[in-house]
């Protein structure tokens, strides 16, 4: 089976305070555990302890961890990194919070990965017997859960061998220079299930090791329309959208949180599958791929990582 | 009142308390190259030739290094002014008028502004879409 989803971002905030207020009230989330300069956080239908974890302190990612099937898929995984060389070690039971032992890889794009199979389940808000819809106190854009990266990587050819070889995901969509150089990846879509992707990396110099945006997940175009009003009530600043994604075919909202990391409300396009050809995209119709409807890029989309 | 007084361009601005200085130009219709509006990438630095800002929130080191704010520097977006302020904004900051009606009343409150506190503010006719060369 290997990897499930992303179950949880690590990320820092310049003030822990502002952010566990746009966090907890625009997005929705609920805080599940206040230490004072860290916080955890979860969306109404997650059901594992946590899935955002804020830190007080400069801006960007600490770490994303991937949700594996079974903890014999850490085993396997272990041996196939160990063939590429890669920074690599066990970690305990404890280490985060409420989670079991796993495997921390450091990805040739210098991220830090951790792989884990149990984190505590505490149930989703709407419990799992005979369940509403969703709950009747949801606040603000009311997200019910996290969805995907898009990290930054000097070399994207080099980290999604790694991610497709070793984490076993597949490449649903890939962005080229042009048609007669369609091997080499400018970014990459990568999925582990049937998602459009559970993990993206966009390449750029001096891109590795930092986070482009961290998605929150949404079901429909509604919802996103929704999420943008929310965000023009609480004063958020909207980078791009709402829109379709051309690549994904995912309606979207880019914003930014209040330390100035990139964040986006997502709603999935199609279905992907693992025999479904990889869809490619050229350089010149970045602006479409990305902003479907408007085909603009505001200069700060390829520019500004954290 | 604080009057921010944009280097070169002969124009100056009445700012609201607690306003930052994007909001201040936007309020202007004017706008400026920037980013995430967050203090976070950098993106909106403008320099402040006399007088005193307060950064509104923290603004983390990668976003705007010590050294760069000694020499001035700050983010339009998280800089809120403490006394009347001279701001230069650099070429690459791509100030430019982007909504005459909002800029052409603006002039007017600074011209008003002059009045108010006898001491006249400079002007600059022109077309108002070209208050800075883009």
């Amino acid at each position: 089976m290997g990897v499930v989803r992303l179950g949880y971002i690590h990320v820092r905030v310049t003030d822990i305070e502002e952010a566990k207020k746009h966090y907890c009230q625009t997005v929705g989330f609920r805080l599940v555990k206040d230490e004072g300069k860290r916080v955890f956080l979860k969306g109404w239908d997650e059901w594992e302890h946590h899935s955002v974890v804020l830190e007080e302190g400069g801006i960007g990612v600490i770490k994303l961890g991937y949700k594996v099937a079974k903890a014999d898929d850490l085993e396997v995984i272990e041996a196939k990194a160990k063939t590429f060389g890669v920074a690599m070690e066990r970690m305990s039971a404890g280490d985060n919070l409420e989670t079991a032992d796993g495997l921390r890889i450091t990805l040739p794009s210098t991220h830090t990965i951790e792989l884990y199979h149990n984190m505590t389940v505490t149930g989703s808000d709407v419990g799992r017997i005979n369940p509403d819809v969703f709950p009747r106190d949801l606040v603000g854009i009311g997200a019910p859960r996290i969805d995907h990266a898009l990290l930054g990587c000097d070399n994207v050819n080099e980290t999604e061998k790694f991610l497709i070889d070793v984490f076993d995901f597949y490449q649903v969509e890939r962005l080229v220079p042009d048609l007669e150089h369609q091997d080499v990846s400018l970014a990459t879509w990568l999925s582990s299930g049937n998602r459009g992707h559970d993990l993206a990396l966009i390449q750029g110099e001096g891109y590795s090791g930092k986070l482009h945006h961290f998605a929150f997940q949404l079901q429909e175009w509604s919802d996103i329309l929704h999420a943008g009003q929310i965000m023009s009530m609480d004063d958020v600043p909207i980078e791009m959208g709402p829109t379709q994604h051309g690549i994904t075919r995912g309606k979207t909202i880019y914003y930014y949180d209040p330390s100035g990391n990139r964040n986006e409300v997502f709603a999935d396009g199609y279905t992907a599958q693992r025999d479904r050809p990889t869809i490619i995209w050229t350089a010149d119709h970045l602006a479409k791929g990305i902003n479907y409807v408007n085909r603009t890029l505001a200069e700060a989309f390829t520019t500004v990582l954290t | 009142m604080t009057v921010i007084t944009l280097d070169g361009t002969g124009l100056a601005l009445e700012a609201r308390p607690g306003e930052s200085l994007t909001e201040t130009f936007r309020r202007a219709g004017l706008m400026m190259r920037d980013g995430c509006l967050r203090g976070g990438c950098g993106m909106c630095r403008v320099r402040v030739v006399s007088g005193t800002i307060t950064l509104s929130r923290t603004v983390c080191e990668q976003a705007l290094p010590l050294a760069d704010r000694d020499q001035g520097l700050t983010l339009a977006c998280r800089a809120v002014p403490t006394s009347d302020v001279t701001v230069a904004i650099p070429p690459d900051g791509k100030l430019r008028c982007v909504t005459p009606l909002l800029t052409a009343l603006a002039r007017h409150q600074s011209s008003l502004i002059g009045d108010v506190m006898g001491q006249p503010v400079a002007i600059r006719s022109g077309p108002l879409p070209e208050l800075v060369p883009a």
